[in-house]
């Protein structure tokens, strides 16, 4: 396991780079590319000292290496604008929005593995039989259908026709004023195990499972395509045959060195799986007005809040490049080839 | 005689590729004696590495036997159950290394993780303690260097000769009655392949193994067999003792194999070859395959498949000059 | 390539459920693309002009398979139309992306030192982004319209073929062949062009097919969150977000879009399926197996 500081190090330093390219990035699309940045920032009722006050603290009058300048310090001092549609600064409100989408999230992506993976394996090694071929449909049908879409009938049919899951919110705050629910980490499925209180933990459940669930289905998917076509090439590999006919028994080598083959590569891919479904998430939780930070960019790409949109792009970003490292990690400590 | 110990009778095999069904083997018949080294020879594409997997069972998915027996102490194991070939064949009676000594090994384990597994499975020990000892002690009968070292390492950290004794130190240590090694030294260096096939004579003698060693290199099996078989686009030509076909060899090209062989003491200085190519494995071959390359090819010889005549004590030929000749 | 290839590539395909399936699927999308202005039922629904107040809403029948939507528009009409919408979008982003991509990565990876390391750089400073979100930034700040919607994918995507090519590129230009072309005195482009790309030329393939699908997915999602197609184009996303409000009573304006776009990315992605299995000289023998 060749994970040491200097790699750690480097890791580290690759991050700030790349956290620097998404700012230089933004920064060319908000400032340059418009060719009136200020009208994007005020919005499409603002009244002219508006704009020329806007023009002035975009420092708009001054020259690129400035507003560059700019606009790194006051990324990192905190300021990144007031959304018009809610009168609040925009990282205060992605920061309170945070917790939400990631509980949201990250139950998706249990979900998308936990049944992802072992299909994939399944259809693998099953191949050319129905079982495969049905895997194969559904991964194939899952991947092509919108998420919003998908999220729209599905809240049709199991809310508002059969009512069997509420549509909307994350928690009924009549149960949760009524049983002293208090949010510690902002995970509420966590919270209130950790409180005991199980009729929050219910309700929570009842609310967060049909969006996760419509959440996951593609990167459910995308991991059964992907993890049946590793499981596929990594069977025909010599080491596999080898294994073999040295007499280990065939489970063994499925599950205790196949998996693991399989796993690197699927690990790897995580940050992107990771990356699609937080884009997902944006709709989902505008569907289902789940208060997260898909549900307030969302809201903020339909009112055209510029700041808003901006800040969410950066954040995510960020948000994005971070897991991409993590990842990174946990894949050079499985896998020993990994160069420093 | 010797006991057989390995029979193969009229062994039929397929590959199935996006140009066609290649017929890879085609009725080929050999036997192994108890003790004995068997060498296939033959060139790319002759089938000795299929037969060689057909064995073991170790065939890629793509293949297929069609026909044929392989039979083990009198047992057909070509009609055992994956299960009875895991639990009671591979690596207990009958073990395989292949030629890749990189490939072979799984990348995200190490040495030792590999070698304990095989030998929990054959062996039954429960003591984490031997398993361990018993595992170095395999990795020094293969004369490996600093054993501890390589047990903890992974495959990319070793060069090709340390991990192919790696693999027969695997191979043989749930101690097998035959060992089938598919070309084990044509990726290594020449220097260390006499390592390798010294190392191979040793174990043999030492475990009184039986061997099949296949490999297109004429020269390697003479150093290293007993008996050799002469394989071409999945025919069997000529079988028979190192010694009498070195000295007698009756199939043309057999002949011509040997005549291929440099020579430091010959004046001539010009590399010898044999003109043609391989027939077309994926049609079926009416006659002898070697037909259109053969100098004393006659009619018959495109028409029908030559039987298998013994011309003297276990010296078997596949070609109707032979037989015309009785 | 020769006529034996081709015939019995054909026989492979046939012989293959899901490849006929993808191949009809993608044939039929691009020639409804094609012809649907001239075969729709009602010409004026579908481009969004008119309306007509008595046929609001009316569900699924037989002058209106697929219902009528909130402006009395034929909805069948229109989802047929946007058939040419996504075509164009599919095309559009992907060839774009494509262009500018390989252009990036030929050069990347046949220059080397410093210009692929800026370029690399470059790419990398966009791939940083989680993959539709980059097409969001550009399609807010360009504004709605059919035109931005594709500038804006396709500046988001073109980074991952430039990386594609540029480490096929890569891992060819050291091979021999490339250095005799070198040494016969073959200009730099014409090695770029000639020799080099068209070896790189699969994975390219197989990935294109899979974008085209994803460029209609993404699109329609853009469309769906306010920052895509501007109303009254008759795209398939932009049809959804039209059904959302009124899902409780007209459920057919948003379902049958939705198929739409289900059906047309399942063809682009079993093509692509197909285009693996046959391009990839291992996998080309499973589908004999599946075959025989």
């Amino acid at each position: 396991m060749p994970i040491n500081k200097e790699y750690i190090a480097k890791r580290a330093a690759s991050l700030v780079f790349v956290v620097l390219g998404v700012i230089i990035i933004t920064f060319i699309i908000t400032r340059i590319i418009p060719a009136r940045p200020e009208l994007l920032w005020t919005g499409p009722h603002a009244t002219i000292e508006q704009i020329e006050r806007a023009r002035k603290e975009l420092h708009l009058d001054k020259p690129i290496y400035l507003q560059l300048w700019y606009y790194l310090t006051d990324l990192f001092s905190g300021n990144w604008g007031v959304s018009w549609r809610t009168k609040l600064p925009v990282l205060s409100s992605i920061l309170t929005a945070l917790p939400a989408t990631l509980e949201l999230v990250i139950v998706a992506f249990l979900i998308a593995m936990a049944v992802g993976m072992p299909l994939g394996i399944s259809a693998a090694i099953r191949r050319g039989t129905s079982l495969d071929n049905a895997i194969r449909v559904f991964s194939v049908v899952g991947a092509s259908t919108p998420v919003f879409w998908l999220a729209l009938i599905l809240q049709l049919i199991f809310s508002n026709w059969l009512g069997l899951l509420p549509a909307a919110k994350r928690v009924d705050e009549y149960i949760a004023i009524s049983t002293g629910f208090k949010p510690l980490t902002g995970f509420y499925l966590i919270d209130s195990l950790l409180q005991g209180n199980i009729p929050v933990f219910l309700d929570v459940f009842k609310r967060i499972i049909l969006p996760a669930i419509v959440l996951s289905i593609y990167p459910m998917c995308l991991s059964t395509r992907m993890t049946r076509a590793l499981t596929i090439e990594v069977l025909g590999e010599l080491h596999v045959r080898s294994s073999i006919s040295w007499g280990i028994p065939r489970n063994k080598v499925l599950y205790r060195y196949v998996l693991k083959n399989v796993l690197a590569p699927v690990i790897a891919s995580l940050g992107l799986s990771f990356g699609y479904t937080i884009v997902g998430a944006f709709m989902v939780e505008l569907i289902f007005v789940w208060p997260g930070i898909g549900y307030y960019t969302a809201m903020s790409l339909l009112s055209y809040d510029y700041p808003a949109i901006i800040g969410c792009v950066i954040f995510v970003a960020i948000l994005y490049s971070m897991i991409n490292t993590v990842v990174d990690l946990i894949h050079a400590v499985i896998d020993p080839r990994v160069k420093l | 005689m010797a006991d057989i110990i390995l029979d193969i009778n009229d062994l039929h095999i397929n590959y199935y590729t996006p140009e066609g069904i290649v017929r890879a083997v085609r009725g080929v018949s050999l036997n192994l004696c108890k003790g004995e080294s068997l060498c296939i020879v033959g060139e790319s594409g002759s089938g000795k590495s299929t037969i060689g997997l057909a064995i073991i069972r170790a065939l890629p998915p793509n293949a297929l036997i069609v026909k044929g027996e392989i039979y083990y102490n009198g047992m057909d194991i070509l009609k055992l159950s994956e299960e009875e070939m895991t639990r009671n064949i591979r690596g207990k009676e009958i073990s395989i290394v292949f030629q890749d000594p990189v490939a072979m090994f799984n990348p995200l384990f190490t040495i030792g993780e590999i070698l304990s597994d095989v030998i929990l499975t054959h062996l039954g020990l429960k003591d984490k303690r031997k398993v361990y000892e018993y595992g170095i002690k395999m990795l020094k009968l293969v004369e490996l260097p600093d054993p501890e070292r390589i047990y903890n390492s992974y495959p990319h950290e070793l060069s090709g000769g340390m991990l192919q004794r790696a693999a027969i130190a695997i191979a043989i240590s749930a101690n097998p009655k035959v060992l089938i090694a598919d070309e084990p030294t044509t990726m290594l260096d020449v220097t260390i392949q006499a390592q390798i096939l010294d190392l191979l004579k040793k174990l043999k003698k030492e475990f009184s193994l039986s061997m099949i060693f296949i490999t297109h290199n004429l020269g390697v099996a003479a150093e290293i067999c007993d008996r050799i078989a002469v394989m071409y686009a999945g025919s069997l030509f000529e079988e028979g003792y190192i010694e009498d076909i070195l000295m007698n060899p009756i199939h043309p090209y057999t002949k011509k194999l040997l005549e291929c062989i440099p020579r430091a003491s010959k004046r001539s200085l010009k590399l010898k070859y044999i003109p043609g190519s391989l027939p077309d494995l994926k049609t079926s071959i009416l006659g002898c395959p070697f037909a259109p390359r053969c100098d004393f090819a006659m009619d018959i010889c495109e028409k029908q498949l030559p039987s298998i005549s013994e011309v003297s004590y276990k010296h078997r030929v596949s070609c109707h000059l032979s037989l015309a000749k009785r | 390539m020769n006529l034996g290839d081709i015939a019995s590539t054909f026989k492979l395909i046939k012989s293959n459920p899901l490849s006929v399936i993808g191949i009809a699927i993608v044939a039929t999308f691009i020639v409804v693309g094609i012809i649907s202005p001239y075969i729709v039922p009602y010409p004026d629904d579908a481009w969004g002009y008119t309306y007509n107040l008595d046929l609001r809403l009316l569900p699924p029948s037989i002058n209106h398979l697929f219902g009528t939507d909130e402006m009395g528009r034929d909805l069948f009409s229109r989802v047929l139309l946007g058939t040419r919408f996504s075509l164009i979008i599919a095309i559009g982003v992907v060839g774009i992306a494509l262009a500018i991509g390989i252009l990036m990565g030929l050069v990347a990876g046949y220059m080397g030192g410093s210009i692929a390391m800026v370029l690399m750089r470059l790419t990398d400073m966009f791939l940083a982004f989680p993959p539709l979100l980059l097409a969001i930034a550009f399609a807010a700040t360009l504004g709605r319209g059919l035109v931005n919607v594709i500038i804006a994918l396709a500046l988001s995507w073109w980074p991952w073929y430039a990386r594609l090519v540029y480490i096929q590129v890569n891992s060819i230009k050291n091979l021999p062949f490339v250095d005799a072309a070198r040494v016969i005195g073959l200009s730099t482009t014409k090695i770029m062009f000639r020799h080099i790309l068209p070896n790189s030329l699969t994975p390219i393939i197989i990935q294109s097919a899979l974008d085209m699908g994803s460029a209609i997915l993404e699109a329609a999602g853009l469309s769906f969150l306010g920052i895509g197609v501007s109303p009254p184009t008759p795209e398939w996303g932009l049809l959804i977000s039209q059904g959302w409000a009124l899902i409780n009573r007209a459920w057919w304006i948003s379902l049958f879009p939705g198929i739409a776009i289900v059906i047309t990315v399942v063809g682009f992605n079993l093509l692509a399926d197909t285009f693996q299995e046959l391009l990839d000289p291992r996998l080309r023998s499973t589908m004999i197996m599946r075959g025989v």
